[in-house]
């Protein structure tokens, strides 16, 4: 649910980053603060658990700058992955504009991936959202392990599980290195702010 | 520009905003997201300055006497503090009640003020929480502490300038609608005080707490004197004149009560909750406080032959128009203005007409319910312009928002093109009727037959014969 | 779940609201916002110096999660949240289905009376924003 100020001229929109526990969300945030201009970014907010573990949500605002006199402010959310957050998951996504889904390349998170996607599916659904009417991308994250012994995923088979479907465009990414994060950023951010203002301001400033 | 065109401009531009954004960090790792850069925890509001303490109370106080009656108002406090409800403040009012009720008699007396001004408080909190202070309960907690350090003072005179007077005036401000010159009126009248007599002065201050009738003198009444107070009688009247009088004070003084409680503060408690009649409320406040002072002063002279529970005299049932009270068969009014409404001739009272005439055409369309605004004519025109009597002096504003039933006769036809329309207002109440024919005035005659109405559900206050014809007397009376 | 799209009248009037009511009687900050965390209006003295972005997205969340709390022991939702501190105290109320009234407010003012204020209000915000 956007928000559209026209006494201030702001537009707020919302994108959640969700996926499956421990595939990176928080950490493509962590990325995207440590490097952006103070000017652009707001102050990030964890909610401080005891362990890595997110356990409602964190946040990070971002100021877009100016589109035809309108400041279009953009808030990150990520939901705790973990399955039995179910709760808070679905508290995190209302009212979400545009969603990015952090998919964990290990063989052995392949089911886990799938689990999640469906779970946005419904999650948002009981909202009255469609998934495939919403900005989305999907990120393959943790391309950084493909040369390690671990048992990866390759992108076709992660393909296959996750975007037969919709369709979406899909970044390769390593949060933790930095690779891909702003790539995924920058491809939803335009996706949420059209989606927006398309409903709103495309009008407005004829 | 086509849609299209524009469409693809915008979206261009949005593009274009994001890439600016983004553009140094695309795809380059400028750094690993180092624990240095660890996010902020959420910061708690940052929090005011801490107040200062109100001054501190000499401990030795609290374990002096009556300081045990202290502890179900500190409760109630404490409840009142959590939620407002009738129930938290009716508890806290009888611990408050309790405690004066275990004051030592002088102290009793001269924390008069003290008392009155915090059930008071209680009471307004009860009637109109929004337009009490919000800090009510805190200085409701004050008078406690200073209740608490006059129990225990040896002397008030000594907590007088610390502690009594800051309490008062806390207490006075943050009542609503308490006449601004409050304290000025009791300063002003201070002079006057002295040339009381110590009995008068003493009456003047058990006037207010009956608990305290048998006080000694007191050390220092701070009940502002009343013109009301009534001078000490000598000696008990005696003979019969003497015993009628008794009669007649109790019975009135059983009415005054019934008045104060039935009628006075029901009216005086729907002011303090109404946005716009804080001055009402305060006269009314001021009135009842008067009356209730007279009340005190006369059981006090009637002392012994004071009788609690007075028979209250016959009187005519209250809430009936007076005028519907006088012997019966004399036409209240002296003129109604007749017309026929509905086929049948009925009258109405002058003094309700709001509005006479044939209004225009679309205004017959306006069904069951008319807005007066549909009355004002041309473009430029008022409402009040074309009322009478009541509404002519009413707000433009108010009257833009008027809507006023349309009566149903029982022939039930839709308004002919030239029926005239007639408006009846009265206080809350107003009614339209579309008339067969304009009204034309009628003097009544003395000596016709006059039946009042019983049934309070109807607008017909009565039946006037004249001439062996019966006419209705259509009244709105008021809410 | 609509957008919300906001006037200039109607934040105009939403405030004129919240600072007669609420700012006028001691309460420091009052904050509206919707389930989502979005801020609608911020009134009072040191409105400034909260981050309020993140109370706001907090606070959606915490009766996002209050309410599933009060689910779980059999309860549609409580009616008072409210949080004391020392020198601080937080109140949340809810303004209709989607939006969230936040008081913060010192030690002098009661709960009491705040919460009778916010009931008053509720009415008030939503004839506002639902017209």
């Amino acid at each position: 649910m956007a928000l559209i100020d026209l006494s201030k001229k702001e537009i707020h929109c919302k994108i959640v980053y969700y996926g499956p526990g421990r595939c990176g969300k928080t950490t493509n945030l962590l990325t995207v603060h440590s490097s952006m201009a103070d000017s652009a970014r707001g102050k990030m907010l964890t909610i401080e658990t005891k362990g890595d573990r997110t356990l409602f949500f964190d946040l990070l605002p971002l100021n877009l700058g100016k589109i035809r006199g309108f400041n279009i402010r953009i808030q990150l959310y990520t939901v705790p992955g973990q399955v039995m957050y179910a709760a808070t998951r679905k508290l995190v996504l209302k009212g979400a504009d545009g969603l990015v889904f952090v998919a964990d390349p290990l063989q052995v998170r392949r089911e886990r991936n799938v689990e999640s996607l469906e779970d946005l599916r419904t999650n948002l659904l009981d909202y009255g959202l469609k998934l495939e009417e919403m900005p989305l991308v999907i990120q393959y994250n943790k391309r950084d392990l493909v040369d390690t012994p671990i048992p990866t995923l390759t992108v076709e088979e992660l393909d296959a599980d996750l975007n037969s479907a919709y369709k979406v465009k899909t970044f390769e990414a390593s949060a933790v290195t930095g690779m891909g994060v702003f790539e995924t950023l920058r491809e939803i951010s335009k996706q949420t702010v059209r989606y927006v203002t398309n409903k709103h301001l495309l009008h407005e400033t004829k | 520009m086509t849609d299209k065109a524009h469409e693809r401009d915008f979206h261009g531009e949005i593009d274009d905003a994001i890439d600016t954004l983004f553009a140094p960090h695309a795809g380059a790792v400028r750094n690993k997201p180092a624990a240095a850069t660890a996010p902020v925890a959420p910061e708690r509001p940052t929090p005011a300055a801490p107040q200062e303490k109100a001054a501190a109370l000499p401990v030795s106080l609290l374990s002096a006497d009556g300081a045990d009656a202290f502890s179900p108002f500190e409760e109630a406090l404490l409840s009142l503090d959590w939620e407002i409800s009738a129930s938290n403040i009716e508890t806290a009012r009888r611990a408050l009640q309790e405690i004066q009720g275990n004051f030592e008699v002088d102290k009793a007396v001269a924390l008069t003020e003290v008392f009155s001004l915090m059930d008071r408080l209680l009471a307004a909190m009860a009637i109109a929480p929004q337009s009490v202070s919000t800090s009510a309960p805190k200085t409701l907690q004050e008078g406690l502490q200073t209740l608490r350090a006059a129990a225990g003072a040896e002397d008030l005179s000594l907590i007088e300038k610390t502690l009594l007077d800051p309490t008062l005036s806390e207490l006075r401000s943050a009542i609503p609608n308490i006449p601004k010159d409050y304290s000025k009126l009791g300063q002003a009248a201070q002079p006057e005080k002295q040339d009381f007599s110590a009995g008068e002065q003493k009456t003047a201050a058990a006037a207010q707490t009956p608990a305290a009738q048998t006080s000694r003198t007191a050390a220092s009444t701070r009940v502002p004197p009343d013109e009301d107070i009534l001078p000490e009688l000598p000696v008990a009247p005696v003979g019969k004149a003497a015993a009628v009088l008794i009669e007649a004070v109790n019975a009135h003084l059983a009415v005054l009560g019934k008045c104060i409680a039935k009628r006075i503060i029901p009216v005086e408690n729907l002011f303090a909750k109404t946005p716009g009649y804080e001055k009402l409320h305060a006269i009314h406040t001021e009135l009842r406080e008067r009356l209730e002072r007279q009340k005190q002063n006369l059981i006090k002279a009637l002392g012994v032959n004071y009788q609690a529970d007075a028979p209250v005299p016959v009187e005519p049932p209250v809430g009936q128009s007076t005028k519907q009270a006088e012997p019966a068969a004399v036409c209240p009014w002296q003129t109604v203005a007749l017309a026929t409404w509905g086929g049948k001739t009925v009258g109405f009272l002058p003094e309700q007409i709001v509005y006479q005439g044939k209004p225009s055409p679309k205004v017959r369309k306006c069904g069951p319910f008319l807005p007066l605004k549909m009355l004002k004519r041309g473009f430029f025109g008022k409402i009040g312009f074309v009322m009478q009597g009541e509404l002519s002096f009413q707000d433009e504003a108010v009257l833009k928002t008027l809507t006023i039933p349309v009566a149903k006769s029982s022939g039930a036809e839709a308004p002919q093109n030239d029926s005239p329309l007639l408006v009846l207002c009265r206080e809350n109440s107003g009614m339209a009727f579309w008339l067969d024919e304009p009204t034309e005035q009628l003097d009544v005659p003395p000596g016709c037959r006059w039946e009042p109405e019983t049934d309070p559900g109807t607008l017909v206050a009565g039946n006037l014969t004249i001439k062996g014809k019966t006419i209705p007397v259509i009244t709105m009376r008021s809410m | 779940m609509q957008d919300f799209i906001l006037t200039a009248e109607i934040l105009e009037k939403a405030r004129n609201a919240i600072e007669g009511s609420l700012i006028q009687a001691g309460v420091r900050t009052a904050l509206l916002i919707d389930g989502a965390g979005n801020i609608l209006s911020n009134c009072g003295h040191d409105s400034d110096e909260i981050d309020a972005i993140s109370l706001a997205a907090l606070a959606a969340a915490n009766l996002g999660a209050t309410s599933q709390i009060a689910k779980l022991i059999g309860e549609e939702d409580f009616s008072l949240l409210f949080h004391k501190g020392k020198n601080g105290n937080i109140h949340f109320g809810r303004i209709g289905d989607e939006l969230i009234l936040i008081t913060i407010f010192g030690e002098d003012v009661s709960l009491g009376l705040v919460r009778c204020r916010v009931t008053d209000l509720t009415d008030t915000l939503l004839q506002i924003f639902e017209g």
